[in-house]
């Protein structure tokens, strides 16, 4: 895979996680009415379902941030290692 | 092998550790600092009031947050450790009594007294990190580990100050050996 959509990718997956979080943050009410809701339908207890989101978003979040600030780092500070990759491919 | 000789090994093997070690230093630190702000002003604040299997949801992702952290600090302090090295085997080269020339007694001092200073800086930034989310667990939880941090740095500093002292001493020792030598000549 390129690093520019490496990168992308990355990025993306960590920033949907992210704007959830901060709009649940931002319209917590809203947001827990749609989620009990959700959870009405699905036909499982909102006390499980909501801190189960949360520890999923918060889990999502960091995993794929940490793999974003990995691959720009990297591709920032070891040119010569990705030079080398490069023509070796 | 000579004095000088062993002296640029140790240079250069000191250039390759920095080269090495830092770009590793950011990622991780930046990915520790990364986790500490989305836990501290998103997630704990949205989990404020929620229960997850009987634990309050607030300290159970402070509780995933600092073992996260601690393993990356933990890959942090190692690859610190071998910058110091580096850092210490830099300063003797260039800094040391003889410049060019290192002697094993030198590295030693200069080794133990950045890693006194740096450890201490590292401590406390760790401390300053982490206490918030010891206040979550317990209060008094960050104040015992305030007293063990003073304790341990001022104990770790005056190790650091002996070993800059006995530095010290071996550059007066041999700035008066040259005084002695001149006044002989003349």
């Amino acid at each position: 895979m390129k690093l520019k959509s490496k990168i992308f990718i990355y990025f993306i997956l960590s920033l949907i996680p992210l704007s959830i979080a901060l709009i649940i943050l931002k319209y917590r009410k809203v947001s827990i009415k749609y989620i009990s809701s959700i959870s009405e339908s699905l036909n499982i207890p909102a006390g499980y379902f909501i801190p189960f989101i949360v520890i999923v978003l918060f889990f999502l979040t960091i995993i794929f941030s940490s793999l974003l600030l990995k691959t720009v780092v990297n591709s920032l500070l070891l040119p010569e290692k990705r030079g080398d990759k490069s023509n070796v491919s | 092998m000579s004095v000088s000789e062993k002296a640029r090994e140790v240079y250069l093997e000191a250039v390759r550790e920095i080269r090495d070690s830092v770009p590793k230093i950011i990622i991780n630190i930046g990915i520790a600092v990364l986790i500490w702000v989305f836990t501290k002003y998103i997630f704990v604040p949205i989990s404020l009031g929620y229960q997850f299997m009987g634990i309050p949801l607030p300290q159970l992702i402070s509780l995933v947050m600092l073992v996260a952290v601690a393993v990356l600090v933990l890959g942090i302090i190692r690859e610190i450790f071998d910058i110091i090295d580096a850092l210490a085997a830099y300063s003797a080269y260039e800094l040391g009594a003889r410049k060019g020339e290192v002697t094993d007694e030198e590295l030693q001092n200069y080794k133990v007294g950045f890693r006194g200073i740096i450890y201490v800086i590292i401590i406390v930034l760790l401390f300053l990190l982490f206490k918030d989310f010891l206040d979550v667990f317990h209060p008094v939880l960050s104040a015992i580990v305030l007293i063990v941090v003073v304790l341990w740095s001022v104990l770790m500093l005056l190790r650091s100050g002996r070993a800059f002292s006995r530095i010290v001493e071996e550059y007066a020792n041999e700035w008066a050996d040259k005084l002695e030598e001149r006044a002989k000549s003349e």
